[in-house]
């Protein structure tokens, strides 16, 4: 082939060139730490990065999801496990009335700590997280257990003679815990709390009007149901927990499969990526030396 | 006795005509559109001998100049940079949409829609915290204003190609015009016998140009003219030309046409290839089809998505109106999407339909008819099973959390098919439910505060719920960016393997008709070489002629 000047020059022109773009394209690589910066790239790899992506933005939700989860089910448990105190003292305290040794006055003075455990146990129903009443079902913005405005003792009427009312609903409240599964979180105080409640104000009235030990003693049984029902729900509450500590083991073992499959598709390899920007750094000098050749005399030099 | 002056003479001459000649060459040797020249040297009519047979030499002369070229190469040069023309066009409007669309980033429509799941979890979790609730109107406003970005800028895009093909036209307009007049000049010259090579250059050169805007087929008739068509049409002959001109379409905006004015009859041209074919592609036919998936992507995802939300109820306790709305401004899903007005409205998002009667609204969903005979304590268990083509459903009730759900108070079934439309009559109780799906549901009319069930199902319609082309809506546009790529790698690839082409046959062409240095170097001295014996040879002639007349002296 007949070889000019200027094709010598176009063809160095273009070489060096192509040589920069090779080199601007690994530099970015470096710079970026992807292999990719759009789809053209590599149009598989991106659309499984953005899928990996989403999963892992997903499996993030899904953690704080759960420890939300988690948090109201530990605060419920505690809950109830301040319940249950309350209750083996009233229990104590109803073995210990039923003896008819004690006089009226002693009797009276023990009323007086039956009443302060029936208004901590209406404080524990009524327990928050954050805003958030932990046993009114979906009523969460409604105060779960209220002392009756109409109660009377006597009366007979069935929705005067109860000491509190329970204003909260009987809904579950279901919190997504993955794609598929949605999990009841929550207890209601009509379950678990209104019950011993009224129990133990009834044993106040009881010890206050200087009732017998016979009478007393027929609440023991009472109070064992009500801890029975307590520990059960305690029990459904803790299992729950443990689930969700699987879950959330779970969550941890995909978001870090999909974080490798993640750096597997789209991170650069460093060793590699640092010798092939060497390599090309190398010929791109070369060809800048070579073009300083090319530019080079001709015969016009040598023609004095 | 004077011959030998006159051949030194006509040496003289040719030999400076030939180093002309080379140096002109070696002034155009960097003019990309020169062809080399040489001048033809031939020798003279010879004389015949006075008294004899012989034929006695006379000299030399300059016969012609020509231009070295390969016509052939220059053709296969012009059609390759037609397909060139075109591929470039393609590449740089696949870039752009690329560029468009963003992805991937923090920041394209994949990050908005995930980002407005996030915030739909948190629904689930906290169904009336405020900063929740604003959480999801906001990113429903930044997922709705992600897709607008994308169609505004595709649109803007277009436009910008729009104008670009009316400055092509014009450039083909004057390109036409320059050849028609050259084809005046050179036939002129040629009819007097004269060799206009450097116009014959010239207007190559514009035909060249040509070439890579548009599909052009040219032919040199006799007399010298390059006649020109445009897809089979007129649009050079000899010193006239038919002008080009864009024509609005009426079916798309931006998307002008191509008309040839032939004589005042306008018809419609439709190049095969080259640059302005290429811009057309993009514009007429990649931005439309990308739009429109996207277009379907919003319109599915929007009327899902509002079909939920107008399901559930809200912190009001009102049942849900619509999330997102469509605005009618536009014919494009795209462009219309907005979160609708009554959510952004003042205490709107009070209206963000968080909570729903159903427990799971996949397998039942309720729909309030008549709200006096609703008894906001009553629940109701509703069984689904399914076999090939039937739903069978039981319903139990029980009132508060007291009793518990005794024997079913219906039964009943229904073709799969026809569950959508026909509701499952509860109106004595106030409602009618839809069955979805199988298994197993609550469903209670209370509309408490705390209950996010329609939160769980709203954010199934980004990542789960089977909206569009039997996938997803993340699947569908994640197809959509796929798509994009691999059209673009092609774009980038056929871009390439035609550019090395065209540079191959240029260098081909070069290697034909391109000025080397050396070359000319070697003539320059092989001409003044001739030229110094040529002038020696006077001088000799001169001496002979001396010694001549010193005889006579």
């Amino acid at each position: 082939m007949r070889i000019t000047n200027s094709m010598m020059t176009n063809n160095m022109l273009e070489n060096l060139i192509n040589n920069r773009e090779n080199l601007d394209k690994l530099n970015q690589q470096l710079s970026s730490g992807t292999k990719f910066s759009k789809p053209s790239d590599n149009p598989i790899g991106v659309t499984t990065s953005m899928g990996f992506h989403t999963q892992m933005n997903n499996y993030e939700q899904y953690q704080r999801d759960v420890n939300n989860s988690k948090s109201w089910l530990e605060s419920t448990e505690s809950s109830l496990s301040d319940a249950n105190n309350v209750l083996q003292r009233t229990n104590e305290l109803a073995i210990y009335a039923s003896n008819d040794t004690l006089n009226p006055e002693d009797r009276k003075i023990m009323a007086e700590e039956v009443k302060e455990l029936r208004d901590e146990l209406i404080s524990i129903a009524n327990s928050k997280l954050g805003d958030e009443y932990l046993f009114s079902g979906q009523a969460t913005g409604a105060k779960p257990i209220e002392v009756n405005t109409n109660y009377d003792i006597n009366d007979t009427d069935p929705d005067n003679d109860n000491y509190v009312v329970y204003n909260g609903d009987h809904n579950k409240i279901l919190r997504k815990i993955s794609d598929d599964n949605q999990m009841k979180v929550n207890i209601n105080a009509a379950e678990v709390f209104k019950d011993n409640i009224e129990t133990i104000n009834k044993m106040y009235e009881d010890l206050k009007n200087g009732e017998g030990g016979e009478k007393i003693s027929s609440y023991i049984s009472d109070f064992e149901e009500g801890m029975t029902t307590n520990t059960s729900a305690r029990a459904e509450v803790g299992a729950k927990i443990n689930r969700l500590d699987l879950v959330n083991n779970r969550i941890d073992d995909n978001l870090l499969n999909v974080k490798k499959l993640n750096s597997k598709n789209e991170d650069i390899d460093l060793a590699k990526l640092v010798t092939d920007l060497k390599m090309s750094e190398n010929v791109y000098r070369a060809s800048l030396s070579s073009a300083a050749r090319v530019i080079q005399p001709s015969l016009v030099d040598f023609v004095k | 006795m004077f011959d030998g002056i006159h051949i030194g003479l006509s040496a003289l001459q040719t030999q400076k005509k030939s180093i002309e000649t080379t140096g002109h060459n070696i002034a155009n040797a960097n003019n990309e559109d020169y062809s080399r020249q040489r001048a033809i040297q031939t020798a003279k009519e010879p004389n015949l001998l006075a008294g004899s047979n012989f034929m006695q030499g006379t000299g030399v002369k300059v016969a012609d100049i020509q231009r070295i070229r390969d016509e052939f190469i220059n053709q296969q040069v012009r059609e390759e940079s037609q397909e060139s023309g075109y591929w470039n066009q393609i590449q740089q409007g696949m870039e752009r949409i690329e560029y468009i669309f963003n992805e991937p980033s923090d920041s394209g429509l994949q990050s908005a829609f995930d980002k407005f799941w996030n915030s739909l979890q948190d629904l689930n979790t906290y169904p009336n915290d405020t900063a929740t609730r604003a959480a999801v109107k906001n990113q429903g406003m930044v997922l709705s204003k992600a897709f607008r970005t994308i169609n505004e800028q595709m649109m803007d895009y277009k436009r910008s190609l729009n104008n670009d093909f009316g400055k092509k036209v014009s450039e083909i307009n004057s390109i036409a015009d320059r050849i028609s007049r050259y084809n005046k000049q050179i036939t002129t010259a040629l009819a007097s016998n004269k060799t206009p090579n450097d116009l014959l250059d010239k207007r190559e050169a514009l035909f060249n140009d040509l070439n890579e805007l548009a599909t052009v087929k040219g032919k040199t008739d006799k007399v010298g003219n390059l006649n020109i068509t445009i897809d089979g049409k007129k649009l050079v002959s000899k010193f006239d030309t038919n002008k080009l001109k864009v024509e609005e379409s009426d079916d798309h905006p931006y998307a002008d046409k191509l008309i040839l004015d032939i004589n005042g009859n306008n018809i419609e041209v439709k190049p095969e290839t080259g640059e302005i074919r290429g811009l057309m592609e993009v514009r007429d036919s990649e931005i439309p089809t990308y739009l429109d998936n996207l277009d379907n992507i919003a319109e599915s995802f929007a009327k899902e998505f509002n079909e939920k939300h107008s399901n559930g109820f809200d912190l009001n306790g009102e049942t849900g109106n619509k999330f997102f709305e469509l605005n009618s401004n536009y014919s494009r899903a795209s462009r219309a999407i907005q979160v609708h007005a009554s959510i952004k409205a003042e205490g709107g998002i009070n209206k963000i339909a968080a909570g729903n009667y159903s427990e799971n609204p996949d397998i039942a969903e309720v729909n309030i008819v008549d709200t006096s005979n609703i008894n906001k304590d009553q629940y109701y268990k509703v069984e689904v099973s399914k076999d090939d083509d039937k739903y069978y459903y039981q319903v139990f009730e029980k009132n508060g959390g007291d009793s518990s759900f005794g024997s079913p108070i219906t039964t009943g079934d229904i073709n799969i098919e026809d569950a959508a439309d026909n509701p499952i009559d509860f109106s004595s109780r106030g409602f009618e439910f839809t069955i979805n799906g199988s298994g197993e549901t609550i469903i209670n009319l209370n509309t408490n505060q705390g209950n996010g069930n329609n939160a769980a199902s709203l954010s199934k319609t980004i990542n789960q719920d089977e909206v569009l082309n039997g996938t997803t809506v993340t699947n569908n546009y994640r197809a959509l960016i796929s798509t994009i790529g691999v059209n673009a790698q092609r774009a980038d690839q056929m871009k390439e393997s035609q550019g090395d082409l065209v540079r191959q046959l240029e260098n081909i062409k070069q290697s034909v008709s391109g000025v080397s240095l050396d070359e000319e170097m070697a003539n320059m001295i092989k001409y003044q070489q001739a030229y110094n014996a040529a002038a020696k040879l006077i001088t000799k002639n001169d001496e002979m002629l001396d010694s001549l007349m010193a005889m006579i002296r």
